[in-house]
């Protein structure tokens, strides 16, 4: 791979994580300001899979065994929250 | 006893699973005798509460964790490349580590039964394992359960390095022609099966640590008043109802390649066995739930368990039926394998039809408690699992030894054992009134069913003592067994009993109708083609490296038990020696890793292998890729764990900038991207064959990494200072201390990993490795250390911005 793309996407992680912490200094309400930090994470981590680690270029089969666990996952991270009994809050 | 110590050939490791988890399947067997004694009349004083209760948790966890799944993974170790077609595993080092960690991890078990086990349950429920007591004080003893949390650890760095492997061979190894529509039901089960440990066990791994860190180090995960008690049972059944099928799946792979060989016919539905296999699989990561019923839950949780239970129910049966339906005007042949095989499918059909019960929240508030849970677990673990794998023991005993067993004390041991079984467990249907955590009871309408039961446990127990003497003296006096004394279809039948060293003289090619061909080179050209008396193919360090850990972890238990001891010089002796076990562990570990980079050791790539979806991508590659895939899992717990108790603990978290400080996290966020930045640039570097520029962007990478290290390490001095501790001045600091200090520290440990690995390839490259052709190892580096840089690019919002 090009090592210009390398510097960009490199550019764009940066400039994304100095939006996370401007975002965080802003007035928009909390949620908002979860929710887009959050998928500035999730897109930041995807740049890195894609370009760094060269997913982009690899069979669609590799990159299957990472989503797997994450789909395993998910489940685990959203069930547990609803089992929170009312009595805890 | 050299080869043994240091064989890395898959068929001599199967034979040590074998012999180990036979041991573990003995000693976990007595405590099961022991058990139906106490439990045999009322009133009985056989053993203590004590006693009985660390019987109870040592019996299951032996059982499921020591004894079924490494039996199952011997016949793996020993079978799939034989019924694939290849001449190993694809990391025959990795593969001997695997083992090596189970065997230690074994010893800490067997150490911890003798001086104090575990006596929760198996399911070492929190806060009953945690600082749960009065005062926050710890409920079980320190020392026999850390060491039991170490045999864990130990067994989860097993279990991964085999699902790497297995993952790997099955998906890259497979003979030419050897599709994945022509591979046996074996290879099938125990492909679905690794993906599944894959993706369960690293949750036990992080419940273990995070347990193992709040019983030492005062962290309070699972004590938290608010659901940390959930939080620990959530953790623990994500991992625990896969496992249930972990253990069961090998089982069913073996009951197919058995009754096709004994009915004379193709499998039934073999297709739709497979897949329902992979329903199942893909369903068990949804119903941990039904565990948790009685626990307080939400009613809507509940509705979902319960309807996941219910549909994680159709594909066995789909499977069972299709199992019926292979007998059907079949002439069968009713040999020793084929009888453990057809009474495993009776007793797990009774296994499973009464844990179908278990899913209404109605029944199971009453059922859960008492022996019909028993009854139905030990119908699917003995009945459906170990029955089956008996069974795959006279199956493959022949291709093992070359010799057959006698088949009539082979009859006399499954009659035996089936008898024994039912009356073992079908009595405990009718106690489903008993509580199955009382060690002694005084209700008289009791006594005859238990009684029952105790008879029939010492029959299955007796009958087992039948199996070792048939197979032990078979190994002398049976008769010779030929290639394929059963008239066999799978692979492993075409080559001699016992297989020569390198297996395959020539490698065997399927073609689209199925049929066998042998070509190709002969074996003494085939660089994977193994021999016991070849040097190249022996190596100490898997053995030395489990050693070492388990020294480490061993020293690291012992030193946290010394501040219990009473007597001051006992004491101060007691701080000195288990300071010296832990210099032991890690210089011996850093000998051992060294060693073991050093050596040469070469598993080629068979030329030709099917190995279709992954094609164009190399065995390391593909195993690096699986590593990472359980490290998603390991990390989302962790940060699971998190979000759990953050949203449970509410306002008392610390304001944003107020302990965390942003600019502390942006800058070591920038650090760690700018690290991935000089990484990737530095395969480019090694693909133009560049050493100076690989060896520069190595040494920015490794500069950058500690940087972050350095940085880190000032900012949890300076919050020590402050109080910010897991015993903090404020009480409301505590769980954010808790899970800011775990989480990031899980974090620096992989930091410091990926650093020593860079020391690693730096002295390499600095010899001229890794240029142009050979730069795969820098790309694989690369894949772990953007990894970490993923997870920290979550973990910094987490802590310092939200």
């Amino acid at each position: 791979m090009d090592n210009r793309i390398y510097l960009v996407v490199f550019a764009i992680l940066v400039g994304s994580t100095a939006g996370e912490v401007t975002l965080i200094r802003s007035s928009l309400s909390p949620v908002v300001i979860s929710t887009i930090i959050l998928a500035l994470a999730g897109m930041k981590a995807a740049l890195v899979a894609l370009f760094f680690q060269h997913l982009k270029a690899e069979p669609k089969a590799l990159s299957s065994i990472v989503l797997l666990a994450l789909l395993a996952i998910v489940p685990l991270l959203t069930i547990s929250f609803l089992q929170i009994p009312h009595t805890f809050h | 006893m050299k080869r043994w110590l240091t064989t890395t050939n898959h068929k001599d490791v199967g034979v040590l699973y074998l012999v180990t988890s036979l041991f573990f399947f003995v000693a976990a067997g007595i405590m099961a005798l022991t058990i139906r004694t106490q439990l045999a009349a009322p009133g009985s004083n056989v053993v203590s509460q004590s006693a009985y209760t660390q019987l109870v948790t040592t019996h299951g966890l032996l059982m499921i964790l020591w004894f079924l799944s490494p039996f199952a993974f011997a016949f793996a170790n020993y079978f799939i490349p034989l019924q694939i077609g290849a001449r190993d595993l694809a990391f025959p080092r990795l593969n001997s580590m695997s083992y090596w960690f189970y065997f230690f991890s074994g010893i800490a078990m067997g150490l911890s039964f003798l001086i104090g086990a575990p006596n929760t349950g198996w399911t070492l429920y929190a806060p009953l394992t945690d600082r749960g007591c009065l005062g926050g004080t710890l409920c079980t003893p320190i020392g026999g359960f850390d060491l039991g949390a170490v045999g864990l650890i130990l067994m989860v760095a097993s279990i991964t390095m085999t699902s790497v492997n297995f993952i790997v061979t099955i998906l890259k190894m497979r003979a030419p022609g050897m599709k994945l529509k022509f591979m046996p039901l074996f290879p099938w089960a125990i492909l679905i099966t690794v993906f599944m440990m894959l993706y369960a066990f690293p949750s036990l791994l992080a419940g273990a640590l995070i347990l193992f860190a709040d019983r030492n180090l005062g962290t309070q995960y699972f004590s938290l008043p608010q659901g940390g008690f959930l939080l620990w049972a959530n953790i623990f059944w994500f991992f625990g109802h896969p496992e249930v099928y972990i253990v069961l799946f090998p089982a069913i792979g073996l009951v197919g390649d058995i009754l096709p060989t004994f009915t004379r016919r193709p499998l039934y539905g073999a297709k739709y066995i497979v897949m329902s296999i992979a329903a199942a699989a893909v369903i068990s990561f949804i119903v941990w739930g039904h565990h948790m019923f009685v626990t307080g839950v939400n009613p809507l949780v509940t509705k979902i368990f319960t309807v996941s239970t219910v549909a994680v129910s159709l594909p066995f049966d789909v499977m069972t039926v299709a199992m019926i339906e292979s007998f059907v005007k079949a002439k069968i042949k009713l040999k020793t394998p084929a009888l453990f095989a057809i009474g495993s499918i009776a007793l797990f059909i009774i296994g499973g039809i009464t844990g179908v019960f278990l899913a209404s929240v109605a029944l199971d508030h009453d059922l859960r408690g008492g022996y019909w849970v028993v009854a139905h677990f030990h119908y699917v673990m003995v009945g459906g699992s170990a029955m089956a794998l008996i069974g795959g023991l006279y199956y493959w005993y022949p291709k093992v030894t070359g010799r057959m067993f006698n088949e009539r004390i082979g009859k006399i041991h499954f009659a035996l054992s089936f008898i024994g079984f039912n009356l073992l467990y079908f009595p405990m249907f009718f106690l489903s009134d008993m509580p199955r955590r009382i060690f002694t009871y005084d209700v008289t309408a009791w006594a005859p069913w238990n009684g029952l039961a105790t008879l029939g446990a010492f029959i299955f127990g007796g009958a087992q003592i039948l199996l070792f003497l048939n197979l032990r003296r078979s190994l002398r006096t049976g008769a010779v067994a030929g290639s394929n004394p059963w008239s066999g279809h799978t692979l492993e039948w075409s080559i001699p009993s016992p297989p020569p060293a390198y297996d395959f003289e020539q490698i065997p090619r399927i073609t689209e109708d199925g049929i066998i061909h042998f070509s190709g080179p002969s074996s003494a050209h085939i660089p994977n083609g193994h021999s016991h008396t070849t040097m190249s193919h022996l190596s100490q360090w898997p053995l030395i490296i489990a050693a070492a850990a388990f020294v480490f972890l061993f020293g690291a238990v012992f030193h946290i038990a010394v501040p219990s001891f009473t007597n001051p010089i006992l004491s101060i002796l007691g701080l000195v020696i288990s300071n010296l076990i832990l210099l032991v562990g890690v210089a011996l570990g850093i000998y051992a890793l060294y060693g073991y980079g050093k050596e040469r050791f070469v598993a080629e790539e068979e030329p030709g292998a099917e190995s279709w979806p992954f094609n164009h991508v190399s065995k390391l590659k593909l195993g690096v890729w699986v590593f990472l895939g359980s490290e998603v899992i390991f990390f989302s717990v962790l940060l699971g764990a998190y979000l759990f108790v953050r949203t449970n603990v509410g306002t008392i978290w610390p304001q944003v900038d107020t302990v965390f400080k942003i600019d502390r996290g942006f800058f070591n966020t920038i650090i760690l991207l700018t690290s991935s930045l000089t990484a990737v640039l530095g395969l480019s570097f090694a693909k133009a064959g560049s050493k100076n520029g690989l060896l520069g962007s190595l040494f920015a990478t490794l500069a950058l990494g500690a940087g972050f290290l350095i940085n880190k390490g000032l900012e949890w001095s300076e919050l020590f200072s402050s109080g910010f501790t897991f015993n903090p001045v404020s009480t409301n600091l505590k769980v954010p201390a808790t899970t800011y200090f775990i989480t990031t520290g899980a974090h620096g440990i992989h930091v410091f990993a990926g650093l020593v690995m860079i020391v690693y390839l730096i002295s390499k490259t600095l010899k001229g490795n890794y240029l142009k052709e050979d730069s795969a190892t820098i790309e694989h580096f690369g894949l772990y250390w953007h990894f970490v840089d993923i997870v920290w690019i979550f973990l910094f919002p987490l802590f310092y911005l939200l």
